[in-house]
C-alpha cells in the first residue's frame, strides 16, 4: 500500500511532463493528486485503527510518527495541487506563464510530493537523506519557475545553502553508521530506524552527540531554524503560491520529522538532556529571531515565511522540552501549522495575483476586492496568530504549560511574549489590508467556487479541533505521544 | 598506497584554490574525482578477494564524477562564455594560506581532538575533512555562480571520501542514491546557472543581492 504513495505521484508527474495539451495535464494532475491524497489518509488512519504493524525488512515503513506526516502531506499536498489549477489559470491570464510550460509545472509538483512521501516513509536513514536532498533539487526548479531575476536569485540561494547544509547531515549519518556498525553489523539494516531504536542504548554516546550536532545543523538548515534560515523567506516569497504553501506546510515538517527521529535516537543513546537542550536553544532562538523581521515586513509572503520560522521554533521547542504536554503540543502544532499556513499562502497567492503586487501597502481593501478569499485569509491569520477557538491556540497552550512546568516562569513568559507580539504584528498588517478602501481601478466581488472549498476545509478542521476534539483523535494523538516518549518504539 | 592517493587528493583540492581560470578548476575537479575512483578500486581489488561493493562504487565514481559532471561543466562554461580569468575576492596567496591553515586545523585539532573516538589510521579521514572545508572556502571566496557549483561538487567528493574513511563505504543502496542526487543536483544547478546567465547577462553572485529583510 505504501508503495502506491510513491508510484502514483511519480506516474502522474511523468504523464504531466509528456507533451500533451495543457488541459489534459491539468486533469491528470487533479486525478493523480486526489488518488494520492485518499491513499495517504487511508494509510495513516489504517495504522491508527489497527495495532502496530510488524514489517521488518521493508524499505518503507509507517509508524505512529510517520503516519502523522503522511496525513499532513496527504491533506496539504492534495489541496495545494488542486488549488494550483485555479492559480495557474489566473497566471496564464495575467501572462506570467506560457501554456506550454504548464505541464512541466504539474510534473515537478508531483515529483516534489513524491520525494516528500519517500522522506517520511523511508525506514533507512540514508534513503531519507537522499529523499530530502531530492526535495531540495525538485523544489529549487519550482522556486525558479517564473524565471525572473528575484526567483532565480531565491532558487540559487536555496539550492546552494540547503545542499551544503544537508552535506553536514550526511556527516552525521556517517557517524551514526560508524557507531551502529559495532552493534548491528555493516549490512543495510544497520541504518534502519526500526533496528536502531531497540539497540540505541548500546551506541557510543560521544559519537552520537557529535552526530546529532551535525544532523541538527544539516536538517536544521532545511527546517529553517533561526541562524540557518536565510534561504527560507527568499524561496517562500518568490515561489508560485501553491509551491510556497507546500514548502512551508509540508517540506519544513519533513525536515523537522528527521530531527525528531534523531532526537529520539540520541536521547536514548546519550541520556536525557543533551539533544533536548540543543533543541530548546534553537527553538527559542528561531522564535525570538524571527520576531523583528515579522514586525517590519512589507512583503506579505515574506511575512508569512518569517512566521513559519517562528512556528518551526515553537515545534522544535515543544519536542525539546518533551513530556506529555510538550510532545502533544508539538505534534498538534505540526499538523495545525501545516493546515493554517498552507491556507494562508494559497489565499495570499490569489490576493497578490489580483493586486499584481506582494507589498502590503499596495494591497488595500482586500475585503472589497475578494470578499470570500479575504475572509478566509483573515481567518487563517487569526488561526496562525494563535487566537482561540482555532486549534493552534491549544497546541501553543500545551507547549506553554510544559515550559512553565519544566523551564520555569522566566522562559515561559518570554515564550508567551513572543507569541503575543507576533500576533499583534500579524493583526496590525491584516487590519491595514482589510480595513482600508479599495482603489477604484479594481473590479469588486467574486463568485464562490470549488477552489474556495479547498482552503475552507483546512480552516474548518482547525476550528472544529479547537472547539471539540473527538475521543478517537485524542486516543490517536496519545499513541503518537506514547511512541515518542518510549523513544521510537511502538507501544503495544 | 592509499595514503599516497589521499595526499594527491588533498594537493589537488588545495591547488583549486590557486587556480584563477574556471576551466583549470574543472580539470582539477576531474583529477580529484579520479583520485577518489582509484582509491575505491584499490580498496575493492587490493585484498585477495574482490570487494564488489567498492568496485561498483569506483566504477560509478568514474562514470558520474570523472566523465559526466566535468563534461556538463565544460559545456556550461562554453555556453555562458565566462571570462577565463576570474577576479578573486580573496587573492591567490592569501587563499592558499587560508587553505593551508584549514588543513592544519583538521590535522591538529578536528581529527585528534574532536573526533578522537573514531579510530581510523592513515591520512584518509584528515584528508577528507580538510577537503570538505577547502570546498566550503572555495565556494565562499569565489564570486561566480559556476565556481559555487564546482565548490559543491568538491565538497561532495570530500564527503564521499569521509564515508570511505570512517565506515569503508555506506550501504550500496544509499551510495546509489547519493550518486543519483549529485548527478541530478548538479544538472539542476547547471540549468539554473544557465537561466541566471540568460536573465542577468552575467553569472556574478554579487548581482544576486536584491532579496533582503
Amino acid at each position: 500500500m505504501l508503495y502506491v504513495l510513491l508510484i502514483v505521484p511519480m506516474i502522474t508527474g511523468i504523464l504531466c511532463c509528456l507533451p500533451i495539451k495543457p488541459r489534459c495535464s491539468e486533469v491528470i494532475n487533479m486525478i493523480g493528486s486526489v488518488l494520492t491524497g485518499i491513499t495517504a489518509i487511508y494509510c495513516s488512519i489504517k495504522l491508527f485503527m489497527s495495532g502496530p504493524v510488524e514489517n521488518i525488512n521493508r524499505l518503507l515503513i509507517i509508524d505512529e510518527l510517520s503516519a502523522v506526516l503522511v496525513f499532513i502531506i496527504g491533506v496539504v499536498g492534495t489541496s495545494c495541487c488542486l488549488y494550483g489549477v485555479a492559480y495557474l489559470r489566473q497566471d496564464l491570464k495575467n501572462g506570467a506563464i506560457t501554456e506550454d510550460r504548464m505541464g512541466l509545472f504539474w510534473g515537478l509538483l508531483q515529483f516534489f510530493v513524491a520525494t516528500m512521501y519517500l522522506a517520511v516513509l523511508a525506514d533507512n536513514l540514508g534513503v531519507m537523506w537522499v529523499a530530502i536532498e531530492g526535495t531540495t533539487i525538485v523544489s529549487a526548479l519550482l522556486v525558479a519557475f517564473q524565471g525572473h531575476k528575484a526567483a532565480l536569485e531565491a532558487a540559487w540561494k536555496y539550492i546552494i545553502i540547503c545542499t551544503v547544509g544537508i552535506a553536514f547531515a550526511m556527516l552525521g549519518i556517517i557517524l551514526t553508521f560508524y557507531a551502529a556498525r559495532g552493534v548491528l553489523g555493516s549490512s543495510e539494516l544497520s541504518l534502519s530506524w526500526r533496528q536502531l531504536y531497540p539497540v540505541a542504548t548500546q551506541l557510543d554516546p560521544s559519537l552520537m552527540k557529535l552526530a546529532f550536532i551535525f544532523i541538527l545543523v544539516g536538517y536544521g538548515t532545511k527546517a529553517g531554524l533561526f541562524p540557518l534560515h536565510t534561504w527560507l523567506p527568499d524561496a517562500h516569497s518568490q515561489a508560485p503560491s501553491p509551491v510556497s504553501a507546500l514548502l512551508s506546510g509540508v517540506l519544513l515538517n519533513c525536515a523537522i520529522y528527521a530531527i525528531i527521529r534523531f532526537h529520539l535516537l540520541t536521547t536514548m543513546a546519550v541520556g536525557e538532556g543533551f539533544s533536548a537542550k540543543l533543541l530548546i536553544i534553537f527553538g527559542l532562538m528561531s522564535m525570538v529571531g524571527a520576531l523583528p523581521f515579522i514586525l517590519v515586513q512589507k512583503d506579505i509572503k515574506r511575512l508569512l515565511a518569517y512566521s513559519s520560522v517562528e512556528h518551526v521554533g515553537i515545534i522544535i521547542l515543544g519536542v525539546g522540552i518533551g513530556g506529555v504536554l510538550g510532545y502533544t503540543g508539538a505534534v498538534l502544532h505540526l499538523i495545525n501549522h501545516a493546515l493554517g499556513k498552507s491556507v494562508l499562502f494559497l489565499s495570499a497567492g490569489t490576493l497578490t495575483q489580483n493586486y499584481k503586487s506582494k507589498l502590503i501597502p499596495k494591497m488595500q481593501g482586500i475585503g472589497q476586492l475578494l470578499p470570500i478569499t479575504s475572509a478566509i485569509f483573515m481567518a487563517g491569520l487569526f488561526a496562525i496568530g494563535g487566537a482561540p477557538p482555532f486549534g493552534l491556540f491549544f497546541s501553543e497552550l500545551n507547549v506553554a504549560s510544559q515550559i512553565f512546568q519544566t523551564l520555569g516562569t522566566g522562559l515561559g513568559l518570554v515564550f508567551l511574549m513572543v507569541i503575543a507580539v507576533v500576533f499583534t504584528g500579524l493583526i496590525y498588517f491584516a487590519g491595514k489590508m482589510y480595513f482600508s478602501n479599495l482603489p477604484t481601478r479594481f473590479p469588486r466581488g467574486e463568485q464562490f467556487s470549488v477552489s474556495h472549498l479547498l482552503v475552507l476545509l483546512p480552516i474548518c478542521l482547525l476550528l472544529i479541533q479547537g472547539i471539540y476534539m473527538p475521543d478517537v483523535v485524542q486516543q490517536w494523538l496519545g499513541r503518537v505521544v506514547n511512541f515518542m516518549s518510549n523513544g521510537g518504539i511502538p507501544s503495544v | 598506497m592509499l595514503d599516497f592517493f589521499a595526499i594527491l587528493f588533498l594537493i589537488v583540492s588545495l591547488l583549486m584554490l590557486a587556480g584563477r581560470s574556471i576551466t583549470n578548476n574543472i580539470t582539477l575537479l576531474c583529477a580529484q574525482a579520479l583520485a577518489l575512483c582509484v582509491m575505491a578500486f584499490y580498496l575493492g581489488l587490493a585484498t585477495g578477494e574482490i570487494n564488489w561493493h567498492m568496485v561498483i562504487v569506483g566504477g560509478l565514481t568514474f562514470v558520474v564524477k570523472v566523465i559526466i559532471l566535468p563534461g556538463v561543466l565544460y559545456k556550461l562554461v562554453h555556453k555562458v562564455k565566462v571570462h577565463r580569468e576570474v577576479v578573486l575576492s580573496v587573492g591567490v596567496v592569501s587563499s592558499l594560506l587560508i587553505g593551508i591553515l584549514l588543513i592544519g586545523l583538521t590535522y591538529g585539532y578536528i581529527v585528534p581532538v574532536l573526533l578522537k573516538d573514531i579510530q581510523v589510521g592513515g591520512h584518509l579521514l584528515s584528508v577528507a575533512l580538510s577537503s570538505i572545508l577547502l570546498g566550503c572556502f572555495f565556494m565562499i571566496s569565489r564570486p561566480l555562480v559556476i565556481s559555487q557549483l564546482i565548490g559543491v561538487v568538491a565538497m561532495e567528493n570530500g564527503l564521499f571520501l569521509c564515508a570511505l574513511a570512517i565506515t569503508g563505504g555506506m550501504p550500496l543502496i544509499i551510495e546509489l542514491g547519493i550518486f543519483f542526487d549529485i548527478l541530478v543536483g548538479a544538472l539542476v544547478m547547471a540549468i539554473i546557472t544557465y537561466q541566471i546567465n540568460g536573465t542577468f547577462a552575467s553569472i556574478d553572485t554579487k548581482l544576486l543581492n536584491k532579496l533582503k529583510g
